[in-house]
């Protein structure tokens, strides 16, 4: 009986399968929490709950500490020794989260532009992937440009990675800054709905550009993308082996993607901490003071827009490459959702606490996820909880952790009247 | 070309153009409904309260709980379905209205002052837990409700306008009625009025501050249960109806000019005949390039549209957002 059989039972009480029956268990059961929570308030020494803190101080530092990360990193595929190679899976997906993360956190942490379509980068990514290095456009190519291309059976279009991974990563960018033009007036919500249009466009073109010419194949997706190929290495190929080792194609990816992670935070820390890094930081806490101190905010807010999609086109071209199959249900608007909670969760603007974030609520995510609703109740339910228990997030930025204690008047419990005011 | 031509022609009647505004119509009138719980909760703590389309979908589910206890067929008089419709309606109401109140207690009162994100990634894990609850406790199947309301009239000869669409229209301009009434004449309505202008202010003059904002909650959750009580009257519905029902609203709300009520009304209609108009003709107008798949691109363009051209919305006489 696994953890997860025991909360549905507790969860489904002993009143039968009738749902008001089930609701009122479950009413009784929040009820008799909340009692126990006012009536040891208070009652219970506050150093005696230090060990439950999610991250104490110490943690904090191991955790922001790039070596040990790495040294995480490359280790934690020994663990799959001792589960079987369901693990690395998991892992692999969360890397991919771990890149959107750090490539979203450019956009709603370093900028404060909140986007709710991230997803679309993704997608972008992934389908420029899928249609240049696979079969699909075959009818397209042999009817106009036959004379470029031999026919055969790998017939369509198959560029090398290392031409389109960077590819995919920039035409993300462009759309980024497709994206980022008509909605460069809008601030705060208007623009988290906007861009969550453009999501959900992203996606239905995707399901829908097989008429009149085929180029997305529409809902059943892109097949057959290649793997990628370094030399005569092939990542989708589960037969190398490094002496006794068996290097799965999950692990290849698993390493590919870590390679990747470690290109995508050093340059954003460099972006972090450069000119553009703190004009950017100008323009989350009050774009108009930016506008006025002479930084150019259109055009810093593009780049944001532009390198968050970068990244993410590139976590999109690898995953089009890993699955060998494309399809517009994998860039739900969920995906964007879950991202954001990546982000948030882990403490907007640090790029640790968005790799934590990831990993943190990608686990969460996915290790439940065979439990098909109840997984997203318990996923519900601990975002709840964690977002109450830490707003700030888990690893906060130093930067913003200072601006949070200060904004907050203790006595009164208000943020300072400017804060409300219109700017 | 030419077969194009045919298509644009041959596909338009006035009839059909009628019928797709109708349509439009009392879809937009549900939407707006909904909508003016956003508008409402947004002008009062400047939240996205993602879980109000779950409230919705709430809703449609203790509607059709009390339709089943009922026994409705297709076949009942109207003589029990009315009565029946009522008791659903307000039952709705007052387990929506103590949803609402509930989920601002526990989710959203703990964050009032905490970073400006945190309370909406609580709204979007309540939503969660709330859309998972009914697949798990509940049903993951889509439901319809038998024919209760049934008759038309018609207005051309290809025409008609059922009964129910004439109640989802009068519901909700009379919703909309009783809702202004309330913010612009009563007490509470003067303090959300304030607490919407300034919240330190408000609170320094005196309103109760967290009183104002369960009011909110409960007068905006109820008005979804009445939006749910309608839909189920004509569309069919799962756990993931608020979600996309939501959206609509949302956007809805953020097209009129968000925080006011007029507003989120003239929105919802507008998305509503932009959904159902682009739905009806997009095919024709493209030459069949674009289909009626394409419907959800539609409502967004207009939205984009809507945003770049207006960016506080229709209404809104005054922008007060933070930077």
């Amino acid at each position: 009986m696994s953890f997860l059989d025991i909360f549905q039972a507790v969860l489904h009480g002993p009143f039968g399968d009738f749902p008001f029956a089930i609701l009122a268990w479950q009413a009784i059961l929040v009820g008799a929490i909340y009692l126990a929570v006012r009536l040891l308030r208070g009652r219970i020494p506050k150093t005696a709950l230090l060990p439950l803190r999610p991250v104490g101080r110490g943690a904090s530092a191991v955790l922001r500490n790039i070596y040990v990360l790495v040294a995480i990193g490359l280790l934690l595929p020994l663990a799959e020794l001792f589960t079987g190679g369901y693990l690395i899976s998991v892992t692999y997906s969360i890397e991919l989260y771990v890149m959107l993360s750090i490539g979203l956190n450019i956009v709603v942490g370093f900028t404060g532009l909140l986007d709710l379509g991230y997803v679309a980068f993704f997608a972008v990514g992934a389908y420029v992937f899928g249609i240049f290095a696979s079969p699909q456009l075959a009818d397209v190519v042999h009817g106009t440009l036959y004379f470029l291309v031999p026919s055969g059976p790998a017939a369509g279009i198959h560029i090398s990675m290392w031409v389109l991974l960077p590819i995919a990563g920039l035409v993300a960018a462009l759309f980024g800054v497709l994206i980022g033009l008509p909605t460069l007036r809008l601030r705060g919500d208007y623009l988290a709905i906007v861009t969550l249009g453009f999501g959900e466009i992203t996606r239905i073109f995707a399901n829908n550009l097989d008429t009149p010419v085929n180029i997305t194949n529409g809902p059943s997706g892109v097949t057959d993308i290649d793997p990628i190929w370094i030399g005569n290495y092939s990542f989708g190929d589960p037969n190398h082996y490094l002496g006794p080792f068996r290097f799965t194609p999950f692990l290849n990816y698993y390493y590919l993607v870590f390679v990747l992670i470690l290109i995508t935070v050093f340059f954003v820390n460099r972006l972090a901490n450069s000119r553009v890094g703190r004009a950017w930081g100008a323009i989350r806490e009050d774009e108009t003071a930016a506008e006025v101190a002479g930084i150019n905010t259109r055009n810093l807010k593009l780049l944001a827009y532009a390198s968050g999609g970068f990244f993410g086109g590139m976590a999109g071209a690898v995953f089009a490459a890993g699955q060998h199959i494309i399809a517009p249900e994998s860039f739900q608007l969920f995906v964007s959702i879950l991202v954001l909670c990546m982000v948030v969760a882990g403490g907007m603007g640090s790029i640790p606490g968005s790799i934590l974030g990831a990993v943190v609520v990608g686990a969460v995510y996915f290790l439940t996820s065979q439990f098909q609703y109840l997984s997203i109740l318990v996923f519900g339910i601990l975002l709840v909880l964690l977002i109450i228990l830490r707003p700030q997030g888990i690893l906060p930025s130093t930067q913003r952790k200072l601006e949070l204690e200060l904004e907050v008047d203790e006595a009164s419990g208000l943020p300072p009247a400017g804060e409300t005011l219109p700017a | 070309m030419a077969n194009c031509l045919n298509i644009l022609t041959s596909g338009f009647t006035v009839d059909g153009l009628v019928q797709q505004l109708i349509n439009g119509l009392t879809l937009g009138s549900i939407y707006a409904l909904i909508a003016l719980g956003y508008s409402m909760v947004y002008g009062v703590l400047e939240l996205i309260n993602f879980a109000h389309g779950d409230v919705f979908m709430i809703g449609t589910f203790v509607v059709l709980g009390v339709v089943d206890r009922f026994g409705l067929t297709d076949q009942s008089s109207l003589v029990v379905v009315i009565p029946a419709l009522l008791v659903a309606m307000i039952a709705a109401m007052a387990v929506c209205a103590a949803l609402g109140f509930t989920i601002e207690k526990v989710a959203y009162r703990p964050l009032r002052n905490a970073p400006r994100l945190a309370p909406l990634i609580s709204a979007i894990g309540v939503s969660f837990v709330l859309e998972a609850w009914v697949a798990t406790y509940v049903s993951a199947n889509y439901f319809t409700l038998p024919n209760l309301i049934q008759g038309e009239i018609p207005i051309l000869s290809d025409v008609s306008i059922s009964y129910v669409q004439i109640l989802m229209f009068v519901a909700s301009l009379a919703m909309m009625f009783f809702l202004q009434q309330l913010v612009q004449r009563t007490h509470l309505g003067r303090g959300m009025r304030a607490v919407a202008q300034d919240r330190d202010a408000a609170a320094l003059m005196g309103v109760n501050m967290n009183r104002v904002v369960s009011f909110t909650f409960v007068i905006g959750s109820a008005l979804a249960a009445v939006a749910a009580l309608l839909w189920t009257l004509n569309f069919s519905f799962n756990q993931t109806v608020g979600f996309i029902a939501g959206l609509k609203a949302f956007t809805a709300a953020v097209i009129g000019g968000i925080g006011n009520i007029p507003g989120a009304m003239l929105g919802g209609f507008l998305l509503g005949l932009a959904e159902s108009l682009g739905a009806g003709y997009i095919s024709n107008l493209t030459c069949g390039v674009f289909n009626s798949s394409y419907q959800n691109v539609f409502a967004f363009a207009f939205l984009i549209l809507m945003l770049v051209l207006r960016p506080s919305g229709i209404l809104r006489e005054h922008v007060s957002e933070r930077a």
